[in-house]
């Protein structure tokens, strides 16, 4: 049997209790679900979180800068971009964890090959062909609630691709059961790797969407509309994918472009606004539903951007940048190092935290059975409770 | 320096060029543009290199090594010249072999202009095939990185075959038109070329094709080996009609070359 089946056969009698295999999970008692947030194109750091005290945050951001009047304070030193004003409620209940400084070494400014390494967790000059997820999630991460091991709402699924994943794409519920529809499915044993593969995805779509319609035919769990655009929209797919309880270990959104080249202040202020907007709905249901608990959320971007700004009211691509995580057991505050804003590395920030430690937070302090990514090399933080 | 898309030449900058020397694969020297990319075709490599990918697309995903350097050194003995290496390609025992057929899955190039020439069906408008080859995650000459599109197994995921799935059916009612756009909104035309291409119906030809062979002709163009769906095949006795067809394009084999 192999873990297709036997998730399969678990699904199906999990309900009546009478899996042999339920003692195997009888440690984790709800599932856990990941909500990973890429911020599409490099968001600029130093504007997210303003060294506001520093005197060199101003010589180098002299008209993009963002003055007192537009940020929240949250230390002596740092303050957050007022547009993230809706997450003040969650950092005074100590349920946001602000990771300063996060890159890795030799710093890769091209966007496709810095958010492939992001993705696959790899070294700056090391190609690796599956994502992180895929050596976190398959085999270790287990719960009768999950249906597949992860679903990307709209783009990019490198993070969760390799033949041992099986992944969701869609953009919305009701289009993916929509569209569903159109594929007929007989199941068949072949040798041949590419048929394989398709009749694996074939199956993926008719479970996934089979169970999906059972369950919101059974439930049929309404959430009210989210703000924040697109965002939101997504986030919204996401929470009812969750509510529903037909969701994975990894859920993916993606928001952007962060690409701030020029003028940038205003397209800034309108994708922190939206994102923002959408976590704080995102968590009113959850919260609402008492699942506030089984969520984890992170952000992720390619890098963030160079110190000083350019020419055109903008910044070009930087280095390292700071990255969220946000949920019930979040032990809230700030981690890592903020990078020093006057000890520059050909003018940009030095990363203080390797990104891989936040992948070993997940995978080893949120999922717990999880060996992790090199966790010897790139320890795990201790902000979940 | 940089590349005009128009006419393949190198654009050559000379205020922002370093007219220093340089080490380069192992020489040295004051280079330009050519000189960069006559020292990568020195290297043995390139052609192993570039046969091995037209493997990947042509043959199987397992490579056969021996063939590969014999390939290759054709490949270099006739200066990079493309026709005489993709000659020894499409003749080689490899490619005959029974068992390298449908190995591979179909690009969304192949899928697209595929399914086009079984219909023979004439393109008015190259940009419409483009789009559907965008949409499915093939955007001409925009691979997502330098490395190229990931190809192979990769081409299929949940939303991609999905997508393909409802590409076909849109062909089969009647309106070319979606075959490039509107499929989640997201690639929506130029309203000129929307309109235009309403006009298409592809049933006339599809109507053509089945009428101009026969039910094993028709069954072996389509299909590398034998239906999944066998219902699909059985159910039509004597003449298919378009909904066989699109049963048998909707069968899994029909994703295979």
């Amino acid at each position: 049997m192999n873990r297709r089946e036997f998730l399969k056969i678990s699904a199906g009698v999990s309900a009546a209790y009478a899996c042999p295999y339920s003692s195997l999970w009888a440690r984790v008692e709800r599932p856990k679900y990941l909500l990973l947030i890429e911020l599409n194109g490099g968001n600029d750091g130093l504007n997210t979180i303003i060294p506001f005290r520093d005197p060199m945050y101003k010589k180098l951001r002299p008209t993009i800068g963002l003055s007192n009047g537009e940020i929240i304070q949250l230390s002596d030193q740092l303050a957050i971009h007022q547009a993230l004003e809706p997450l003040y409620s969650l950092w005074q209940a100590e349920n946001l964890a602000i990771v300063n400084g996060v890159g890795y070494e030799n710093q890769n400014r091209s966007h496709f090959r810095s958010i492939e390494i992001w993705d696959t967790a790899s070294n700056s000059d090391e190609y690796l062909n599956t994502g992180w997820l895929s050596r976190v999630i398959p085999g270790n991460v287990k719960h009768s609630n999950y249906l597949v091991d992860g679903v990307v709402i709209g783009r990019n699924a490198t993070p969760l691709s390799g033949n041992n994943m099986r992944t969701i794409v869609m953009n919305t519920i009701a289009n993916f059961t929509r569209q569903a529809k159109l594929i007929e499915q007989k199941r068949q044993q072949t040798k041949n790797p590419a048929l394989a593969h398709i009749l694996g995805v074939q199956s993926d779509i008719k479970d996934t969407a089979q169970a999906i319609e059972q369950k919101t035919l059974g439930t049929n769990i309404q959430i009210p509309q989210f703000q924040g655009g697109r965002f939101g929209k997504q986030l919204q797919e996401a929470a009812k994918l969750i509510v529903n309880g037909i969701a994975a270990p990894v859920i993916k959104v993606s928001i952007g472009s962060f690409d701030t080249h020029a003028n940038q202040k205003g397209v800034h202020q309108l994708l922190l606004d939206q994102l923002a907007q959408g976590i704080t709905s995102f968590y009113e249901v959850m919260r609402d539903h008492n699942l506030w608990n089984d969520v984890i959320m992170m952000t992720y971007s390619e890098f963030g951007r160079r110190a000083k700004q350019n020419a055109s009211q903008g910044t070009d691509h930087g280095t390292a940048a700071p990255h969220f995580l946000i949920g019930g057991r979040v032990k809230g505050g700030f981690y890592g190092q903020q990078p020093s804003s006057s000890d520059l590395q050909d003018d940009d920030l030095r990363y203080t935290v390797d990104f891989r430690s936040l992948y070993n937070t997940i995978a080893i302090n949120w999922w717990e059975n999880s060996t992790g990514i090199d966790q010897s090399q790139y320890p795990a933080l201790d902000l979940i409770a | 320096m940089s590349i005009d898309r128009n006419t393949g030449v190198f654009r050559f900058y000379k205020q922002r060029h370093d007219f220093g020397k340089k080490k380069f694969l192992g020489k040295s020297g004051a280079f330009n543009g050519e000189d960069i990319v006559n020292i990568i075709f020195e290297q043995p490599e390139t052609a192993t290199f570039l046969v091995n990918k037209l493997w990947l697309e042509f043959i199987s995903e397992s490579p056969n090594k021996a063939e590969i350097d014999r390939l290759a050194k054709i490949f270099r003995a006739n200066n990079y010249e493309m026709k005489p290496l993709m000659h020894e390609l499409l003749i080689s025992k490899d490619f005959r072999r029974p068992a390298n057929y449908g190995r591979l899955i179909k690009s969304p190039v192949d899928f697209i202009v595929g399914t086009l020439r079984i219909f023979e069906i004439p393109v008015q408008d190259g940009r419409v095939v483009a789009f559907a080859g965008a949409h499915l995650g093939q955007n001409l000459f925009d691979p997502p990185n330098v490395k190229g599109w990931p190809g192979g197994n990769e081409w299929i995921t949940s939303s991609s075959l999905l997508s393909r799935q409802q590409l076909l059916e849109r062909m089969f009612r009647g309106n070319g038109a979606e075959m490039s756009n509107r499929a989640n909104g997201k690639f929506a035309l130029p309203k000129i070329l929307r309109e235009n291409d309403r006009k298409v119906d592809l049933r006339p030809f599809i109507e053509r094709f089945i009428k101009t062979h026969d039910k094993q002709k028709i069954i072996n163009v389509l299909l590398v080996e034998d239906a999944i769906n066998v219902s699909s095949t059985t159910s039509a006795t004597g003449k298919l009609n378009t909904n066989d067809i699109l049963a048998l394009m909707s069968d899994p084999i029909y994703q295979l070359k």
